[in-house]
Formats: structure tokens, C-alpha cells, sequence
């Protein structure tokens, strides 16, 4: 997926339902969306739903006259739709007492992966897997006890002796190695899964469908 | 109005955090209206979480 701009190009691709515009706005934004309400929602179905009605919005808003006045805030806008249906969600649901519940859910560590998550490539796959190699046994326990067991971040880093920045800088660290080989998958032209998912837009015809890695003392070094 | 800059979002490792579920409510809202205008840091949040799946997958 290449970086696009957000500006009344864009915006006019997708009011013609212009199905690459299409394809790389349902991925763009499918991703964050997914990403936004699995914290806050009990269920993938759900959190489904509530992409699609958020998609179906946003399409139908921008045949309206006027329905996105500052066509460069797209992401602000998507955003804000989201958070409407979310609301409406709750209301619906009257739950909306459930966001002290929702401080609960853990958006990583909990279930099996998103089923809109991106499938990774071979050479995605082995770098995560050299990244985890490289690591010391502490490390690899550390993000075992994260991600796997869902235990206590606290109590996790105590029983390891390192710190709550320790775990960030090591996730910091694995994210920026993986980063150069997940780009270049983003570019190559392979990418369509989303698109299918996207509703139709209201009133609108069908549109075609390293080294160490270790964090211990590495946080100034961060080349960010 | 954009609240958390991306300056601010690299200084307090916001995606780190975030991907880790340990922003609080006001910054995670902040740090999401940020990453739906920003490609640089909505890509390091996709990335991270792509990366978080498949190590869940490999440890």
C-alpha cells in the first residue's frame, strides 16, 4: 500500500467509487478502525459491524454537498464518525457504564488474531522470526509473558528485574527491525483483502470489489 | 484540532504504548485522532501490531 494524500483528489476517486481509491481507503483506514475497537468492544463481530457502518457513513457523507467541508482532515473525519457509532453502539447497548469494563480488555493480548488482520509474507515472517532469535531468553520470556499468558505487566517485569519502559523500548526496537520489510510488502501491489469487506456506498452502484536487540540500556540510541 | 502532535507521540513512545494497551483513556483518544491524520505513526502502529501477532504466533 503506498502513502497516499489525503486531499479532494482523493476524496473525488472515492465519490467516483475509483476501485484502487477504494481498495487503499478500506485497507488504510479498515486497519486503524480494527485496531481503535477491538479495545473497546467486546467481540471481533462487533467491532465488524461497527467498521462497516462506520465505512457506509463515511462513503455516504461524501456524496452529499458539503458532507466533508476540509477534504485534508479525511482521517480526522473517519475518526469521528467511528467515535459516533461507537457512541450510538453503547447507547443501543445502554452500556454506556462499559467503558470502566473496557479498561480491562486488553487489545493485544486477548483471543486469536484479527480476522482482517494482514497476512504476513514469507520474508515479513522470517524477519520476525530472526528478531526473536536474536533476543536473549529473558526478552523472548518477557514478550512470552506479555503477549501469550496475559499476565500482569507489573508483576511480569519485577519476576525479569527490568522496568515498564524496558518492554516499550524492546517492542520499539523489534517494531523498527521489522518496519523496513513491512514497507516493502506495503508497496508491492498484493494487497486486496479489504476491499471486498467495503459496503457499497449508499445509493451508489456496486464498485468493483540486525544486532542486539536487547532494550537494556539501549533507550538513548533510539534512532528515531 | 489535533491535540497530540507527532513530536509528543515519539517522545512518550505513544505507539509502543498503545499497541501494549497502556495508554490512558485521554492520551489513547488523543494519540488515535493523531494516527488517523498521520501515515508515519499510523503505519508504526500497524506494523507493531502485525509484528505483535506473528511473535504470538512464533514464542
Amino acid at each position: 500500500m503506498q502513502f497516499e494524500t489525503f486531499d479532494a483528489a482523493y476524496t473525488s476517486r472515492l465519490r467516483a467509487s475509483d476501485a484502487r481509491t477504494l481498495e487503499h481507503f478500506a485497507s488504510y483506514f479498515g486497519e486503524l478502525i480494527q485496531l481503535k475497537l477491538r479495545s473497546r468492544v467486546e467481540s471481533r463481530e462487533v467491532a465488524e459491524d461497527l467498521r462497516q457502518e462506520t465505512f457506509a457513513r463515511v462513503l455516504a457523507a461524501l456524496q452529499v454537498e458539503g458532507g466533508l467541508r476540509h477534504t485534508e482532515r479525511l482521517g480526522a473525519f473517519v475518526n469521528s464518525v467511528c467515535n459516533n457509532v461507537l457512541l450510538e453502539y453503547y447507547r443501543s447497548r445502554r452500556r454506556m457504564d462499559s467503558l470502566e469494563v473496557l479498561e480491562e480488555y486488553d487489545p493485544i493480548a486477548s483471543g486469536a488474531p484479527d480476522a482482517l488482520s494482514r497476512i504476513l509474507s514469507q520474508d515479513e515472517v522470517r524477519v520476525v522470526r530472526r528478531i526473536l532469535a536474536e533476543l536473549g531468553e529473558r526478552d523472548r520470556e518477557l514478550l512470552r509473558s506479555i503477549f501469550l499468558e496475559e499476565r500482569d505487566k507489573d508483576e511480569i517485569c519485577r519476576e525479569l528485574g527490568v522496568g515498564r519502559e524496558y518492554l516499550r523500548v524492546l517492542l520499539h526496537r523489534a517494531k523498527q527491525a521489522f518496519k523496513f520489510v513491512y514497507i516493502k510488502n506495503e508497496a508491492s501491489p498484493r494487497r486486496h483483502r479489504l476491499a471486498s469487506s467495503l459496503p457499497l456506498p449508499r445509493g451508489r452502484n456496486p464498485v468493483p470489489k540486525l544486532c542486539d536487540l536487547s532494550a537494556e540500556g539501549l533507550g538513548s540510541k533510539m534512532n528515531q | 484540532m489535533n491535540l497530540m502532535d507527532h513530536i509528543e507521540a515519539l517522545r512518550i513512545r505513544a505507539a509502543e504504548q498503545y499497541l501494549l494497551g497502556e495508554l490512558p483513556d485521554s492520551l489513547r483518544e488523543e494519540f488515535e485522532e493523531h494516527i488517523f491524520e498521520c501515515q508515519e505513526c499510523a503505519l508504526d502502529v500497524r506494523a507493531g501490531s502485525a509484528l505483535i501477532e506473528q511473535m504470538k504466533k512464533e514464542l
